[in-house]
């Protein structure tokens, strides 16, 4: 016989109490009463009452109850009318502002607002039977076109806080479809952040257009971001192309730039920036992509991810107290950077490349100051004049010239490669055109014309 | 459609709590936090309570009080203790309550008969009800014949030739008081010999 959980019958109660109960009936009663402690003490108190008295107080006393939990009952209610409201209130307005803004209505969404409101209010149990339908018709949903699914942010926007415990937070953003509409959002965050450089991951702004109008999405930080990718991505799944593209932000860590998926369009270089000094990762170093806006920085552990143009040659990678370096990318996909403490600190001139291709069992010899680099370096120090202009902005950072050392070794075509601007360039140019004697470039030892090109740091 | 789901599951809410075992009602309680859960199952016990409180309070309103003052306890302790078992712990809730009552006004209790009492209740609680003395037949008789007079006659009456208290009342002309004593006692007794043996 259970005890635990044995529930004494009332009625019962009342007749033996009152004596309504045959000599067997009052055994069976007493033995049951035995068997639970609670039920043995309860008893003796009950026998100190008539029957009516119990009854009649007991009555009371479950009304009473009755009163004080039923009214919690009623609260769902209030809640899902409530919820309801609310919801038609924003399908009428998200209704006008489809009706503005496209010809294509969305019938269907207005079921699913209401559906999401009972979601919401129910006990678990009937939630999930609900939200398996509502599922279901959300799978529907792919057969409707691309220009009606590009709203559904804005009902996830809203119904974010009613759907929180149901729908389950997806921390990695995945496909993203867009249309002609949200493009144009897009062209201005493009536009807005392309001069941050050294946090975000950038494609060329046409290049990410053109992308995203296809169905990919380049690292562009857009107001509505998360909310779409919650929704979209159970919808689009299916019915869409599938392009991973991920927000820089979330890949903060180790780097900020991530890959994208690689095709013909653009290569994915990565690599290692360390300290000559002890060989320990540089964090924060800038990796730029040649004559470009395009860059990346390195992470905590070094690395960096950059995609850069199949045709781009160079990489430059620079930071605060070290030599800028230059790095050829052709035919290599893997880097290790080693960069070297700047001890100068004023000005510098870092010899960074020759522009011209050789063959590899040529004799050549580049050219270079006539009295070498160390008095060449000397020079440039006690010779460059900050311009006004730059002192007066602040203006820090390195020009790259390129010029041409003929086989006389005259100076010639002065090529600014990398700006400063505010006057920079111009003092570089004019250093090195009224700077010491160049020694031409031999090619097998004959003098040849040579394109030299140096960088020179402008520092306070 | 709206109305329809509504409709079921409303119909699906109300019917199915009342058949809920206590420990889903407690569960239900602690997680959703509806005060209808706790209601449903308070009232399966509200007899009990109520009888408990009248032992000890004598009185039938401040009884009756005492069993609303210990729902409002419910409400809030459940969530802080981990009940095995609901019956258990809403006997010894209410004890409590009664006994801490009892002592803010100081009124005498009648304690020779709480000591047997609790001395039942400690076995009660310990023992899972599986040594039910109706199993073992065999062994019951011997152990019967170890108790003492007035225990073996009471449970032997009760037990072997299931007579009522009143009957065995008259039958033995113990006291009622008695009569239900020595059954207990006996009872307890019994209990103890009977696994010894087993």
């Amino acid at each position: 016989m259970r005890k635990e959980n044995h529930h004494i019958d009332p009625n019962k109660v009342q007749k033996y109490l009152n004596n309504e109960m045959t000599d067997k009936e009052r055994h069976l009663f007493e033995k049951e009463m035995l068997e639970s402690e609670f039920d043995l003490e309860a008893m003796e108190g009950l026998e100190t009452v008539s029957s009516s008295e119990f009854s009649s107080d007991l009555s009371d006393l479950n009304k009473e109850i009755q009163k004080k939990t039923k009214t919690a009952v009623k609260f769902p209610y209030l809640k899902i009318a409530a919820a309801l409201v609310l919801i038609f209130t924003f399908s009428y307005l998200l209704t006008t502002w489809i009706k503005n803004n496209d010809p294509l209505t969305n019938p269907s969404k207005e079921i699913v607002s209401k559906e999401k409101s009972i979601e919401r209010d129910t006990l678990s149990a009937e939630a999930d039977s609900v939200s398996l339908a509502i599922q279901q018709n959300e799978q529907q949903k792919p057969d409707t076109s691309v220009n009606t699914l590009a709203f559904e942010p804005e009902i996830t926007k809203e119904e974010q806080k009613a759907l929180e415990p149901v729908v389950a937070e997806e921390p990695h953003a995945e496909a993203i479809a867009l249309n002609e509409v949200e493009s144009k959002s897009f062209d201005e965050e493009l536009v807005a952040t392309e001069e941050d450089l050294t946090e975000k991951v950038k494609t060329e702004v046409p290049q990410s257009l053109q992308e995203s109008l296809s169905g990919r999405v380049a690292g562009v930080e857009v107001k509505t971001d998360n909310n779409i990718t919650e929704r979209a991505r159970k919808v689009e799944e299916s019915a869409l192309e599938e392009v991973v593209a991920a927000p820089s932000k979330k890949s903060a860590l180790p780097s900020v730039a991530e890959p994208k998926a690689d095709d013909s369009e653009t290569k994915t270089i990565s690599g290692i920036v360390l300290s000559s000094e002890d060989n320990t990762p540089i964090v924060g170093a800038t990796i730029i992509e040649k004559n470009t806006a395009n860059g990346a920085s390195s992470g905590i552990d070094g690395r960096f991810y950059l995609d850069v143009s199949p045709l781009s040659q160079d990489i430059m990678v620079s930071f605060i107290g070290y030599n800028t370096e230059e790095i050829s990318i052709l035919n290599k996909e893997e880097f290790t950077i080693v960069m070297e403490p700047d001890i100068s600190q004023l000005s510098e001139i870092v010899v960074t490349g020759y522009s011209t291709n050789r063959n590899d069992t040529e004799v050549v010899v580049n050219p270079r100051p006539l009295e070498g680099y160390r008095e060449f370096n000397k020079y440039i120090k006690d010779n460059l004049t900050y311009p006004q202009e730059a002192i007066k902005n602040n203006i820090k950072g390195r020009v790259v010239v390129e010029f041409t050392v003929t086989e006389e070794g005259d100076l010639q075509n002065f090529q600014v490669i990398k700006s400063l601007g505010y006057g920079c360039d111009e003092e570089a140019i004019r250093l090195l055109e009224n700077g010491p004697e160049w020694e031409p470039g031999t090619v097998n030892g004959y003098y040849t014309d040579d394109r030299v090109k140096m960088t020179i740091k402008f520092k306070k | 459609m709206l109305r329809l789901i509504s409709q079921g599951l409303k119909i699906f809410s109300r019917n199915n709590k009342n058949e809920f075992s206590d420990e889903v009602l407690l569960d239900r309680f602690k997680s959703e936090g509806s005060l209808e859960y706790l209601g449903i199952l308070y009232q399966r016990y509200t007899s009990l309570v109520y009888g408990v409180c009248l032992k000890y309070f004598k009185d039938r309103d401040k009884s009756k009080d005492a069993v609303m003052d210990i729902f409002e306890y419910l409400t809030s302790s459940v969530n802080k203790y981990e009940i095995r078992n609901f019956k258990s712990w809403l006997h010894v809730t209410t004890r409590n309550h009664c006994l801490m009552e009892l002592r803010k006004k100081s009124v005498e209790i009648n304690l020779s008969e709480n000591h047997e009492f609790i001395m039942e209740s400690h076995t009660d609680l310990h023992h899972e009800d599986g040594t039910s003395l109706d199993n073992n037949i065999e062994a019951l008789k011997k152990c019967i014949e170890q108790l003492n007079q007035e225990q073996k006659n009471c449970v032997s009456l009760f037990y072997l030739q299931g007579k009522s208290y009143q009957q065995i009342e008259i039958q033995t002309e113990y006291p009622l008081k008695k009569v239900k004593s020595y059954i207990q006692n006996g009872k307890r007794n019994l209990k103890t010999c009977i696994e010894k043996s087993a």
